[in-house]
């Protein structure tokens, strides 16, 4: 099996306005098949951006290098950004620009142009569904059909490998379907690598091939789901859904200590996800066989007159991944 | 070359379909230029007639020469000029003998543009540089022309073995701030007439210059030369041939061609020029800065991810910025233009004659306007830092160019890139046409603040 993406050792550090120097990627070696879709997840600010920007060959590794199709993308930078697709994060279109404009645009920034690039604009707008909307200008459409325009642009060239940097950050769970039924089709009709960094676990677990846990600049953890959760052994995440604000940690502690088969008891306090819908504070407790430990752990919590407003009991996942590797969750680790 | 292009044109695009743009690039200077023309130059009115009563003072200070075969006065002429005094434009010293005396051609095109700078200005002659300066700050008068003592003395040549030589001579006119566009004429009514005598002046000392050269190696030439001179027997007419408004040699006098130039055009050329370039300096340091608008909304990354070199996205940025102030100005001039001709009832083209010539200035201009633009987006450490400091640049610029309505000491107005265009536009809409030092200012300066502007920049397309 060759690779498509080789990266090896990648290293790079930022100076902050205060003179400090900080790590943001600290030694990223991976490989990624031809035709997989390969998923980063971590949470926000682990490194995933910086990692992907310095593959796509948006900013120089400090040292290291990654080797797209077979071209180095610090010494081959051009060819190797011939294979490549881009799709930011964020809206990155003109929205005083039509759809077809924008695509127009960015096409001929692919050395495209003629009847070639306006049949493959036809194809690529009928692909994320916007046919009839392409000579509207982008700032009149809604948030969901702008992250179509902005992942049509990224694959006019009809590129071998795309990066997806979070591309369905703040959009509804209507439109975050359509997009990852799109990852799947890039894959399955079109034979496309897939590069997809994501801080949400539930989107790693249903799309990906293999993940690769990032935190603080390192990976942590490489595989299928089915390799990284034998990590975590048998271990249920139980959540219980709190209304306090507060938790002594005296009381986490206590969890561990007499509550048998309990590893961890983390909490964290009510929040809101980057989709905008609010998050409770919970706490989370990792324990072999969580169900018989259930209730021991509600008397604990009884005793120290916090109200437990919901339960959950989860089998081993990417997150209790994460839980086990960090010592904390995906949601609040960044 | 066809990304270059394709990143230029999304600019010029963008630029020239935002509507709230085109009214600060296009509108404002236009309705700005205009009213200050209606306001100061009066509609439709000719230079004679909108500025008739323009009161300055002349102190002609100037003691003639010591050369007994000097043949004029230049501080005479030139008050003779201004007052239009043509019956003889004679050497101050009385005791001149008759022959040196230029008597002045019967010509009748002299005579209306003498009479044209005698409508345009009220004159009072005093005798004391002091009292005229006071009575310019009391407002008595908007300007004073004073004539320095040397004055002829330095325009007369010192001939010597190697042949003559000329020394640089000024005239002082000290304008009233409050009165800019009135003052602004004074300037350039004295600098037409002073650059006349400059180059009368210039080709008499080379002409003789010549003649004493090719005296020294043909004794033919050479004696009767100096039996002339040694007796005094110069025939005079030689050097009255080479002063202004003597017919025998005609000088292209039309450097002011006030009697085609109304007061309203003169503004509006002045002022409308000036708010142009202003104006598109605005334009040329958001075009350049809109590239960290770029990166902000990650259009600078997508395109940094595709095939395609920095050096290509930047020059894409800085042609489609250049394209953009070009663009502007033209719109800009042939607005004004429009403008002039509602307002006369005819067609009138305000930017001159000579077609080169002003598409050299524009050129020379964008130049220079895009490199300030260039250069500051260099220099700046961040988008907000430039975005703070390019208005207050462009506001220095506009104050010392005078691009407000008053006009500051030509030392000072130099600076600013506005001056030497705004001088070349004038020059061009007055029918003269020497803006070759303009351009040369324009095309260095711009192309300096390029060449260093991009070097620093070049380090703002990394992300």
């Amino acid at each position: 099996m060759s690779y498509m993406i080789e990266v090896s050792n990648l290293k790079k550090s930022f100076k902050t306005s205060d003179g400090k120097r900080i790590t943001a990627v600290d030694g990223v070696s991976l490989t990624i098949d031809k035709g997989e879709i390969f998923s980063l997840l971590g949470p926000n600010g682990a490194g995933k951006t910086t990692t992907i920007s310095m593959i796509s060959g948006l900013i120089s590794p400090d040292e290291g290098d990654a080797v797209i199709g077979g071209y180095s993308i610090t010494k081959q930078g051009l060819q190797a950004k011939r294979l490549m697709g881009y799709i930011p994060q964020e809206i990155a279109l003109y929205p005083r620009l039509t759809a077809r404009r924008n695509l127009e645009f960015f096409g001929q920034m692919y050395g495209m142009g003629g009847k070639e690039l306006a049949m493959r604009i036809d194809e690529i707008l009928e692909f994320v569904d916007l046919t009839d909307r392409q000579n509207d200008k982008v700032s009149e459409f809604s948030g969901g059909m702008k992250r179509r325009v902005n992942i049509a642009a990224g694959l006019l060239h009809k590129p071998e490998l795309v990066y997806m940097d979070e591309p369905t950050v703040g959009i509804d769970p209507q439109n975050r379907r359509r997009i990852l039924d799109m990852v799947f089709q890039l894959r399955d009709e079109y034979g496309m690598t897939v590069l997809y960094t994501t801080h949400l676990m539930e989107e790693a677990q249903e799309l990906s091939d293999r993940v690769g846990i990032i935190d603080h600049g390192s990976i942590i953890a490489i595989g299928t789901q089915g390799q990284l959760t034998q990590q975590v052994g048998e271990e249920d995440r139980l959540i219980f859904s709190v209304s306090h604000t507060d938790i002594d940690k005296s009381i986490l502690a206590s969890l561990q200590q007499q509550v048998d088969n309990v590893s961890s008891a983390i909490y964290s306090p009510a929040t809101t996800n980057p989709e905008g819908e609010k998050v409770s504070a919970n706490i989370t407790v990792l324990a072999l066989r969580g169900r018989k430990a259930m209730p021991q752990i509600i008397r604990i919590l009884n005793e120290a007159n916090i109200d437990i407003t919901s339960v959950e009991v989860r089998e081993p996942d990417l997150e209790a991944v994460f839980l086990h590797l960090t010592g904390r969750e995906l949601r609040d680790a960044g | 070359m066809r990304k270059i292009l394709n990143i230029a044109w999304k600019d010029i695009y963008l630029t020239f379909t935002d509507s709230s743009l085109l009214v600060i690039m296009i509108l404002t200077p236009l309705l700005l230029s205009s009213i200050i023309g209606l306001a100061f130059g009066g509609q439709g009115s000719s230079a004679t007639g909108g500025f008739g009563d323009i009161p300055i003072a002349i102190v002609n200070l100037d003691e003639g020469t010591d050369n007994p075969q000097q043949a004029f006065d230049y501080g005479q002429i030139f008050v003779d000029i201004m007052v239009g005094n043509n019956t003889q434009l004679a050497s101050s010293d009385d005791d001149s003998a008759s022959n040196n005396t230029c008597e002045t051609a019967t010509n009748t095109s002299d005579d209306s543009d003498d009479s044209t700078l005698q409508d345009l200005f009220t004159i009072t002659l005093l005798d004391d540089p002091v009292t005229a300066r006071n009575a310019v700050n009391e407002g008595t008068y908007v300007a004073t022309i004073i004539i320095p003592s040397d004055f002829t003395q330095k325009l007369t040549p010192a001939f010597g073995a190697n042949g003559g030589s000329l020394q640089s001579a000024t005239i002082d006119v000290y304008g009233n701030s409050g009165s800019p566009i009135s003052s602004g004429i004074t300037r350039s009514v004295t600098a037409g007439i002073t650059e006349q005598f400059a180059t009368g002046a210039t080709t008499i000392t080379i002409t003789i210059g010549e003649l004493i050269q090719q005296g020294q190696q043909e004794f033919r030439i050479a004696a009767p030369m100096f039996a002339a001179f040694a007796t005094g027997n110069v025939n005079f007419d030689f050097a009255c041939a080479f002063v202004p408004t003597s017919g025998t040699v005609q000088i292209d006098r039309q450097t002011i061609d006030f009697e085609n130039l109304s007061t309203f055009i003169i503004v509006l050329v002045t002022i409308g020029s000036a708010q142009s370039i202003f104006s598109s300096m605005f334009t040329a340091q958001f075009g350049i800065l809109s590239v960290y608008n770029e990166r902000e909304d990650g259009t600078l990354q997508r395109m940094l991810v595709s095939p395609t070199a920095r050096h290509e996205i930047l020059f894409g940025k800085v042609l489609g910025v250049f394209i953009n102030v070009l663009f502007q100005l033209v719109l800009l001039m042939i607005s004004l233009t429009i403008v002039t001709t509602l307002v006369e009832g005819e067609f009138i083209f305000i930017w001159g004659n000579q077609p080169l010539a002003l598409l050299g200035v524009v050129l020379a201009l964008v130049l220079s306007v895009c490199g300030i633009g260039i250069l500051l987006a260099g220099i700046a450490n961040s988008a907000e830092q430039a975005r703070i400091f390019g208005p207050m640049l462009n506001v220095a610029m506009g104050a010392l160019g005078g691009a407000f309505g008053f006009v500051l000491p030509d030392a000072v107005s130099q600076f600013s890139n506005i001056f030497w265009a705004r001088d070349a536009f004038f020059t061009l809409a007055s029918g003269g046409n020497d803006v070759l030092l303009n351009i040369i200012v324009l095309t260095v300066q711009g192309g300096l603040m390029t060449v260093i502007g991009w070097w620093l920049f070049s380090r703002r397309t990394e992300v």
